[in-house]
């Protein structure tokens, strides 16, 4: 798992590199670029994983759909075929982490972050991911919440036990741990075709998209602020003793950083032009404000990975002080706004 | 792991050289105070040691290089620096973080008196550079001091105007944090997490300091000692913070301007208001469900208590502590997981708004013309993205920003232009779809970002229309042009039936009782639903629009029965008299006076309430007298005339007048029901398109009210030809 994780995370991290950028009208179009670049290797990434999912379901539809048939007889390849689905999903997942900062944050394209990974069920008020899931079988799942975290993630971890189909003994220590299972190919064919429809309309607007400075700055004030609430959910996960169905398959804190990061790179590719033109010692604040946040979750992240334990009030300061550093920057970035009269979009 | 740590090399090295002005030294000791006070939260190992003290050595050297700038104050900082570094260096974490929150106040402190100098010398640029050592407003948004500053710069205010704008926000906000860091210091001290309490105190210590001056005027020199004594007695003894948020409960720094005042009130009320929804997704049944839902309640409840606090000192004592009450009662049901927060939710909404008004309760004008083009640019992204649902949605949103708000706003000053601009979100024209029309045809593309561009021009232009002050004379205008458009139609049809009655011997001395109760009920009933409306249940625009539409109708049909009744004729004279008799009699009178006088009634009441905002109100009711006697005096000139006129060329013309009436009441009736989206609207081309037709004559462009005033007309037309044909 370290041979896919590194790299992922070093990829994460290379994402979170500022852009620095001569003009604005260059930020803006590096934002997008960058953006774009990653939109299409996550379009890739998907229709891997669904390729993926593709041969599990195969595998499973050759002994008539019996799951248990399937797994005496391919038990190996079932197996196998998890782990790579498994290590297929960060991959695309980490490709859209990298960039969800900056489409959560233009009203353009924040929809796509809730179907794709941050929205609800249609059962919830708030935040719906507005989209129907068809599914091979004819289902139609209506608004079902978000492919990755609510649907897929849980699937393939099996921590939904709803589409758990036979608990399987996967890594072969014989015992059935936690996650060891088999789970519903239907669903994940249809979540994974989801996946690969979903980015490349995300990719259809996101060429459309005009990179202007309200957006750029929209995107900042909007998205930085969600660190607090991302601390939070850490907090819940079962990295901390909670009990969250999701955020299964890595830590809450490779989202933050990504997404973090790509505030950071918003900023320092698009705003910090605009910022430093009329007041470079708030830009130098800014820019090293967005510096001591991703610091604080590297650091966090980097401890987390080497296994050490967070006390409850070392997690709560380290949640607090995130959360001050992300509000102090949104507040330094509204004064920037009402310089040059941007105006802040949702 | 290698690779991560590389990396964050990386990022560390791409940050600009923030060290060598004064300003980027106090964010670089801002920034390595708080990381050695994370360093302090792990195990003590030489390494952590090493860590801090190369940080500590970065702070020192940092300061070195810039403390004669900070003038006399760099004291104060120099001897919060070394007492910092001192218990950072011994590896006290509680000591640390109090002493990391009072460098950082010493700081700011020192960065304020700068800036005011630089303010005093007319430097803007060093000013601006000063103020970004210091706290934000991180509930509202604030930026009067950053744009104060700019102002100086461009010479539009003068140095003491710029002085008095920075003061007020720098005060408010730390006066805010100071509240803030009592309630952590709560919160922690309740938790046992014994860093982080250390750490609220020193940010409460610090802020005092702060405040100095603003919070001893508040408190007198008595009270500031105790405010001392308690602070130092709350190191060790946790119960006395509550007794020092109750000392400071009263606590302003300056007074909220108006406008100030009712931003944060919405602020206030919009915070509120997402702490049910959040918590609502976020915990059910016990259980939290999703934790950045859960998450985000909490962060908008204490947002909400920092505003309160901001606000707390203009407001009525007793509004105030139930506000606090019912803030403080959701963060213990939220920290217990429990039900009921929405009841709490909801009862502080209702107190916010009996205490703010409409203004603050999101139906304000303010309100609707900020969201209003937000409302139509997400319609505008969500027909770009073939969600179409969700564009109607969104339509019917911006609608609802336009009607009423703005609508009542503009009809006094402008009648034409609102019908025109709600056309606009409906049908549109033939030649011209409104946003309903190519919503319905999901016709995206350019010729609705034309009609969202068209109608944001509109908006502009009526709120120029609107904003324009108003002299006396125009208010008595308005107010007159309001009770005689929305009352001639009324008074005309009271009259004329009345009259025709009289004219066929009727005596209205029998139905005057009956009219006058009807009228008196219409207007009793209008102000109930205007006041209920307003403090018991949300009336939406549509179900408004709906309200006026079917008691149109409703109104029409009585109308048309009574007319019809008149029309009938024939045969034996005493026979008719007593069939008129029957049909015209008191309580179908007065339900036909009921009807017509509450269609209008309600949003009479409306518009005249949207014209008291910005007129004063003699001239107001100056016109509503005027407007009302005109009124009256038409009335008074269909019953004169029928005195003078041949009794049965009067019969004749006062049947025509209540015909045509009975036409308008269907027409303005269907157009309501299509404005409150229950029937559908088909824009005509053959029909004029004209203002005057559509405002005193319910004539519209559009096939529906037309079709059905077409059949008024037949019904009343046919019956009449139909005897005419029969044989005698």
């Amino acid at each position: 798992m370290h041979r896919i994780l590194l790299p992922a995370l070093a990829g994460l991290l290379a994402g979170t590199l500022p852009l620095a950028a001569e003009t604005e009208s260059e930020g803006l179009a590096a934002i997008k670029a960058f953006t774009l670049e990653h939109n299409a290797a996550l379009v890739t990434e998907a229709k891997r994983l669904r390729d993926l999912v593709g041969a599990y379901a195969a595998t499973i539809a050759a002994h008539g759909n019996d799951y248990a048939a399937a797994w005496a007889a391919e038990g190996a390849t079932l197996a196998d075929g998890v782990r790579g689905i498994r290590a297929q999903w960060l991959v695309a997942s980490n490709h859209y982490e990298t960039i969800e900062g900056i489409v959560a944050g233009i009203p353009a394209t924040a929809r796509y972050d809730l179907i794709l990974d941050a929205g609800n069920p249609g059962t919830e008020a708030e935040d719906v991911a507005d989209y129907d899931l068809a599914l091979p079988d004819g289902t139609v799942l209506e608004r079902p919440g978000s492919l990755f975290h609510t649907i897929t993630e849980p699937l393939f971890w099996g921590s939904d036990p709803g589409h758990a189909k036979l608990a399987a003994d996967l890594d072969g220590d014989g015992q059935v741990g936690a996650g060891e299972m088999l789970f519903d190919a239907n669903l994940a064919l249809g979540a994974t075709a989801g996946l690969v429809f979903w980015s490349e309309a995300l990719m259809a607007d996101m060429q459309a998209w005009e990179p202007n400075r309200d957006d750029a700055f929209t995107a900042v004030v909007t998205m930085t602020p969600t660190v607090g609430d991302y601390f939070g959910e850490w907090k819940e996960s079962q990295f901390l003793g909670g009990a969250g169905a999701a955020f299964v398959a890595q830590s809450r804190l490779v989202d933050v950083l990504a997404i973090m990061g790509g505030c950071q790179r918003m900023y320092a590719a698009a705003v910090s032009p605009v910022v430093a033109a009329g007041d470079a010692a708030l830009d130098a604040a800014i820019t090293g404000a967005f510096a001591d946040l991703l610091a604080l979750v590297a650091e966090t992240r980097d401890r987390e990975v080497q296994g050490e334990r967070f006390t409850a009030e070392e997690a709560d300061a380290l949640g607090a002080e995130a959360q001050d550093i992300a509000e102090r920057v949104v507040a330094q970035v509204l004064q920037a706004a009402a310089r040059h009269g941007v105006e802040i979009r949702g | 792991m290698r690779a991560l740590a590389a990396l964050l090399c990386l990022v560390l090295l791409a940050l600009p050289l923030r060290a060598g002005t004064p300003w980027g030294a106090a964010e670089t000791i801002r920034s390595e105070a708080g990381r050695i006070e994370r360093l302090l939260f792990r195990a003590p190992s030489p390494e952590r040691a090493a860590d801090i003290a190369a940080r500590l050595a970065r702070m020192a050297a940092a300061w070195q290089a810039v403390a004669p700038a900070f003038g006399p104050e760099g004291a104060g900082v120099a001897a919060a620096l070394a007492t910092h570094a001192e218990s950072a260096g011994a590896g006290a974490a509680p000591a640390a973080a109090r002493n990391r929150q009072l460098l950082w106040a010493a700081l700011t402190g020192a960065a304020r008196a700068r800036a005011f100098a630089a303010i005093a010398a007319g430097d803007a640029a060093a000013a601006a550079n000063w103020l970004t050592v210091r706290d934000y407003a991180r509930a509202t948004g604030d930026a009067a001091a950053t744009l104060a500053v700019q102002a100086l710069g461009r010479g539009e205010i003068d140095a003491a105007a710029a002085r008095a704008a920075v003061e007020g926000e720098l005060l408010t906000v730390a006066a805010s944090e100071l509240r803030l860091a009592l309630a952590r210091a709560a919160e922690d001290a309740a938790a046992g997490h014994a860093t982080r309490y250390a750490g609220d105190l020193g940010r409460a210590e610090g802020l005092v300091a702060y405040l100095g001056a603003s919070l001893a005027d508040h408190l007198g020199p008595a009270g500031m000692t105790a405010l001392a004594a308690d602070l130092a007695r709350a190191a060790t003894d946790p119960t006395r913070i509550a007794a020092i948020a109750e000392g400071l409960a009263g606590y302003a720094p300056v007074t909220l301007a108006p406008a100030e005042r009712l931003r944060r009130a919405r602020l206030l009320r919009r915070f509120a208001a997402l702490v049910g929804e959040e918590y609502r997704d976020g915990v059910r049944g016990g259980r939290i469900i999703q934790p950045m839902e859960y998450h985000e309640a909490q962060l908008f409840r204490d947002r909400a208590a920092m505003i309160l606090a901001d606000l707390a000192p203009a407001m009525d004592a007793a509004a105030a502590r139930r506000l606090a009450d019912l803030l403080a009662a959701m963060k213990v049901t939220m920290a217990a997981k429990g039900e009921g927060v929405e009841t709490l939710v909801a009862e502080a909404l209702a107190a916010i708004d009996t205490t703010f008004g409409s203004e603050v309760a999101g139906a304000g004008y303010a309100a609707a013309v900020e969201a209003l083009p937000a409302a139509l640019d997400g319609l505008g992204r969500m027909a770009a993205a073939g969600d179409w649902a969700g564009a109607e949605a969104r339509r019917l949103e911006a609608y609802s920003f336009f009607d009423p708000d703005i609508e009542q706003r503009l009809v006094p000053r402008a009648p034409a232009m609102a019908l025109r601009l709600e056309a606009r979100f409906w049908e549109g024209s033939a030649g011209r779809p409104g946003l309903a029309a190519l919503v319905a045809a999901r016709s995206g593309g350019a010729a609705l970002a034309a009609e969202i561009a068209g109608i944001k021009a509109d908006l502009a232009t009526a709120r120029a229309r609107i904003e324009t002050p108003t002299s006396a004379l125009g208010s008595l205008v308005q107010s007159a042009g309001i009770v005689f458009r929305e009352g001639l139609e009324a008074v005309l049809i009271l009259a004329a039936l009345l009259a025709a009655l009289r004219a066929e011997g009727v005596a209205p001395a029998r139905l005057r009782p009956a009219l006058g109760l009807g009228v008196l009920a219409a207007l009793a009933a209008s102000f109930a639903l205007w006041a209920a409306a307003r403090s018991l249940f949300a009336l939406s625009t549509l179900a408004r629009e709906a309200i006026e539409g079917g008691t149109a109708l409703l109104a029409a049909a009585v109308l048309l029965w009574i007319v019809r009744g008149l029309a009938a004729g024939g045969g034996h004279v005493a026979a008719f008299r007593a069939r008129l008799a029957g049909i015209a009699n008191p309580r179908t009178v007065g339900l036909l006076a009921f009807l017509v006088v509450f269609r209008e009634g309600f949003e009479t009441v409306l518009f005249y309430e949207a014209l008291l905002v910005d007129a004063a109100p003699a001239p107001v009711i100056g016109g509503l007298a005027a407007g009302g006697a005109a009124a009256l005096a038409a009335g008074w000139a269909v019953l004169a005339t029928g005195r003078r006129l041949p009794l049965g060329l009067f019969f004749r013309a006062t049947t025509i007048l209540l015909g045509v009436l009975a036409v308008m009441l269907v027409g303005s009736g269907v157009r309501g029901l299509q404005t409150a989206a229950l029937i559908g609207a088909t824009p005509v081309e053959w029909f004029p398109d004209r203002d005057w037709l559509q405002l005193w004559f319910g004539l519209f462009p559009v096939a529906e009210p037309l079709a059905a005033q077409a059949a008024v007309l037949v019904l009343m037309v046919l019956p009449r030809r139909l005897r005419r044909r029969a044989p005698a």
